[in-house]
C-alpha cells in the first residue's frame, strides 16, 4: 500500500474524516508484523514486499457467471450496476454510501478502526454500498466480488442495517482469478428481534491474497446465523467480531477452512458478550493438505455484567498430510460469574480404526478416506440449521473435496 | 477345498509375539467358537484375520478357499467373502447409514461383476432385513452407529452380515455388553443365517453366547496357541472349571 495513494484517495468522495482518519492509521502503522498478537500465526511480511494497485474504477469482463435471483455485483471492489439486479427483494433498499447516509455511521465503529484491513479499505474505498432491511425479507441477496488483475487491490465497503423485527439473508461470493489482494468490509447492525442469516464463500484463485473484516452488533432478541467457506487464495483470512449488545440475543457461526499446497488459512473470531442471557457458538472446522497451514483464533469474551452467557466454541482440524501445519488459539475471557462457556480445538489425523471399520466393509482404501474426509464436513454441514446457508456453501466444500489427491504435491 | 485354512499362524504387535502358531480349518456350514481368556488373543486373531493394519505375521498361512490372504488389504478380504462383526463398533459421525451399507454392498456387487443395486431395491431389503433384527427405521436413517446403544450397535453389526452375505464371518465378542433379549435378537440373526454357504468362528469369553448359538467345534486359545479343541461340550467344561484349567496344564 503506497501511503501516498491513501492519503489521496482518502480525501476525496464521501466519509472524508473517518476515511483520512483511517488513511492516517494505515500509513502509520502499515501491515502488522508478527510480532502483533493478533497477526501472530498470519504473517503479512509478503503484502510489504508487493505495491498493490487500488481499484477505484473498474468494469468487470463480459462472460462472469452470475448467480439468479437478486444480486449486487462488484468488480475488484467497484460496485458493477450493469451486472447487478435493478430490482431489491420488498424490504430491501441501496444506498451508495454517502455523508449522511444512515449506513455509514455503522462504519464508525471501535473494532474497524486501527484494524489493519478496515483501515485500507476505508480509506482506499472501491465502492461502498449501504443496504437497509425492513420486514421479513423472503428472497436472499446475492452479493458477488468478482477479482482479476494483477496486483490489483480490492476494497469493498459493505454496512447492513438490519431493521427491528427484519428477516434477511445475504450470501457473499468472493472470486476471481490474477494475483490481486481483496480487503472485503463489512459492518452489521442486526437491530431488535431482526434474524439475518448469511453465508460467505471464498474460492478465490491460489496467486491472490484475501484478507476479509467483519464487525456484527446482535441487539436484543436478535439472531444471527453465519456460514462461511473458505477454499481460494494463497493467504486467505476472514475475521469476525460479533458483539452480543441486548439480552437474549443469539449468534452461530460455522465456518470451513480448506487448503491444500502451500494456502494458509485463518479462521479468526472474537465475540463479546457485554450484556446478560445471550448465546453463542462458533463451530470450526478445517481440513489440511499437503503443505497448507490452518488458524484458528477464537476468543469469547464475557463482560462482568454479562450473566447468564451461553458462549461455546468448538475447533475441529483435520490433517490429511504429514507436513501440514495447524495452529489454534481458543481463548475465554470471563469476567462474569454465572455463564456456561466452553471452548476446544482439536488436531488430528484420519482415524484408523474408522478407516479400518470401512474397508472392512469392502470399501477401498482410498474411497474409505474420502468418505471420512467428507463425513468430518458433513457432520457439521448437518448441524446448520438453516437450508438456505447449507446448500448455498455445500458446493464449494465439494468442489474442494473433489480436488483430494488430484493436484497435490505429495506429501502424504 | 476347506473354508478357510488356518496354519500355523504367528503374529506380533511390534516385538510382541500375540499369536503363536494357530492351525484351524473352518468349512462351510461349520461354525467354530474360539474362547479364552483375556489377552489371549482372540481379538488379534480376528484382526489378523480380517487384515488390519499395526499386526505383522511372522509366520504361516491364511487360506480363504484355497487362497492365501495375506497380501491382501482388509477392504480386498472383505470383497473375497470376509466379514467381522467387531467387539466395538466404531462410530461414523457424518456418514449416513444408508449410503454406507450401499457402497459396502455395492463394492462387493461390482467385485463380482454385478451391477450397483437398484436403490428402490436396496431401501426395501435393507428395511426387511433390519425389521427382523428389530433394528427401528430411525436408526437406519442416522449416521452409522451415532447414538446407538450398545445392543444397537451389536444389531447393526448383524444386519451389515445379513447385507453383505459374506463366506466367512467372524464375531469378535458379539455378546459383550448385551442384555439377554439383546442377546437373544443377535443370536436369532445370526442362526438365520446359518446354512451351508457360510462358515462363522464365534469368538467369546464367555460360554453364554453358545447357549444360543450353537458351534460345532470349540477351540480353547490360551496365550496365542490353541491348547484344546472339542465339541460343544468343552464349552461347558470350560464354564466349570475356568481357563485355569488349561492355562495349569500348559
Amino acid at each position: 500500500m503506497q501511503p501516498e495513494v491513501l492519503k489521496e484517495r482518502a480525501s476525496q468522495g464521501p466519509l472524508s474524516p473517518l476515511r483520512e482518519a483511517a488513511a492516517t492509521r494505515f500509513n502509520a502503522a502499515g501491515w502488522p508484523s508478527a510480532t502483533v498478537e493478533a497477526w501472530r500465526f498470519t504473517n503479512l511480511a509478503r503484502l510489504n514486499k508487493k505495491v498493490f494497485d487500488p481499484a477505484f474504477s473498474s468494469v468487470a469482463p463480459a462472460g462472469a457467471i452470475l448467480p439468479e435471483g437478486h444480486r449486487l455485483v462488484f468488480h475488484n471492489g467497484v460496485f458493477q450496476p450493469d451486472l447487478s439486479t435493478a430490482d431489491m427483494p420488498s424490504g430491501v433498499k441501496l444506498d451508495e454510501l454517502s455523508d449522511g447516509s444512515a449506513c455509514a455511521a455503522l462504519l464508525d465503529d471501535d473494532r474497524l478502526a486501527g484494524h489493519p484491513v478496515a483501515d485500507a479499505s476505508l480509506a482506499l474505498l472501491s465502492s461502498g454500498m449501504g443496504i437497509s432491511v425492513s420486514g421479513k425479507v423472503a428472497e436472499p441477496l446475492h452479493v458477488v466480488f468478482i477479482n482479476d488483475g494483477d496486483n490489483t487491490s480490492s476494497h469493498p465497503v459493505l454496512a447492513l442495517d438490519i431493521g427491528p423485527g427484519a428477516e434477511f439473508t445475504m450470501l457473499e461470493h468472493h472470486m476471481g482469478e490474477g494475483s490481486g489482494l481483496s480487503l472485503p468490509v463489512l459492518a452489521v447492525d442486526v437491530k431488535d428481534g431482526a434474524v439475518f442469516s448469511h453465508g460467505r464463500v471464498q474460492v478465490e484463485g491460489e496467486a491472490r491474497h484475501h484478507l476479509g473484516q467483519a464487525v456484527y452488533t446482535i441487539a436484543a432478541n436478535a439472531v444471527y446465523r453465519g456460514v462461511s467457506v473458505q477454499t481460494g487464495a494463497a493467504l486467505s483470512r476472514t475475521e469476525n467480531h460479533i458483539a452480543m449488545a441486548g439480552e437474549d440475543g443469539d449468534a452461530t457461526l460455522t465456518t470451513f477452512y480448506l487448503a491444500r499446497r502451500d494456502q494458509a488459512m485463518d479462521v479468526t473470531t472474537q465475540i463479546n458478550h457485554d450484556v446478560p442471557n445471550c448465546t453463542s457458538m462458533q463451530i470450526v472446522r478445517g481440513v489440511l493438505d499437503d503443505t497448507a497451514k490452518g488458524i484458528f483464533q477464537g476468543k469469547v469474551k464475557v463482560a462482568r455484567d454479562a450473566q447468564k452467557t451461553d458462549g461455546n466454541q468448538m475447533s475441529r482440524t483435520l490433517l490429511l498430510s504429514r507436513k501440514c501445519e495447524a495452529d489454534a488459539k481458543p481463548e475465554l475471557e470471563i469476567y462474569a460469574d454465572d455463564v456456561a462457556c466452553s471452548h476446544g480445538a482439536t488436531v488430528g489425523e484420519i482415524d484408523d480404526t474408522q478407516l479400518f471399520y470401512l474397508m472392512s466393509r469392502g470399501i477401498a482404501a482410498e474411497e474409505a478416506r474420502q468418505m471420512l474426509i467428507e463425513a468430518f464436513l458433513d457432520d457439521a454441514i448437518g448441524e446448520i440449521d438453516n437450508p438456505v446457508l447449507a446448500e448455498f456453501i455445500r458446493p464449494s466444500v465439494s468442489a474442494w473435496l473433489s480436488g483430494i489427491g488430484a493436484a497435490s504435491n505429495g506429501g502424504r | 477345498m476347506p473354508l478357510l485354512e488356518i496354519k500355523d499362524l504367528h503374529a506380533s504387535i511390534g516385538s510382541t509375539e500375540i499369536l503363536k502358531g494357530i492351525s484351524l480349518t473352518v468349512d462351510r456350514g461349520e461354525i467354530h467358537a474360539i474362547m479364552g481368556p483375556n489377552g489371549s488373543g482372540k481379538s488379534t486373531l480376528s484382526y489378523v484375520l480380517s487384515g488390519r493394519d499395526g499386526y505383522e505375521v511372522t509366520g504361516g498361512d491364511i487360506l480363504l478357499d484355497g487362497e492365501s490372504i495375506l497380501e491382501m488389504e482388509a477392504d480386498e478380504r472383505a470383497r473375497a467373502g470376509m466379514f467381522l462383526a467387531f467387539q466395538y463398533p466404531v462410530e461414523l459421525p457424518g456418514v449416513g447409514g444408508m449410503s454406507f451399507l450401499r457402497g459396502a454392498v455395492n463394492a462387493r456387487r461390482r467385485e463380482n461383476g454385478e451391477d450397483d443395486i437398484d436403490n428402490l431395491e436396496f431401501v426395501k431389503l435393507v428395511r426387511a432385513r433390519a425389521a427382523e433384527l428389530g433394528i427401528k427405521d430411525d436408526m437406519l436413517k442416522r449416521a452409522v452407529n451415532v447414538g446407538f446403544s450398545g445392543g444397537e450397535k451389536k444389531r447393526y453389526e448383524i444386519l451389515q452380515m445379513a447385507l453383505l452375505e459374506p463366506s466367512m464371518a467372524i464375531l469378535d465378542e458379539t455378546d459383550s455388553g448385551l442384555d439377554v433379549d439383546a442377546l437373544k435378537i443377535v443370536s436369532e440373526g445370526v442362526n438365520a443365517l446359518r446354512g451351508d454357504n457360510i462358515g462363522m468362528m464365534v469368538i467369546t469369553h464367555y460360554q453364554r453366547l453358545l447357549d444360543h448359538i450353537i458351534p460345532d467345534h470349540v477351540h480353547i486359545l490360551v496365550d496365542g496357541k490353541i491348547l484344546k479343541s472339542g465339541d460343544k461340550n468343552l464349552a461347558l467344561e470350560v464354564e466349570k472349571s475356568g481357563y485355569s484349567s488349561f492355562t495349569n496344564a500348559a
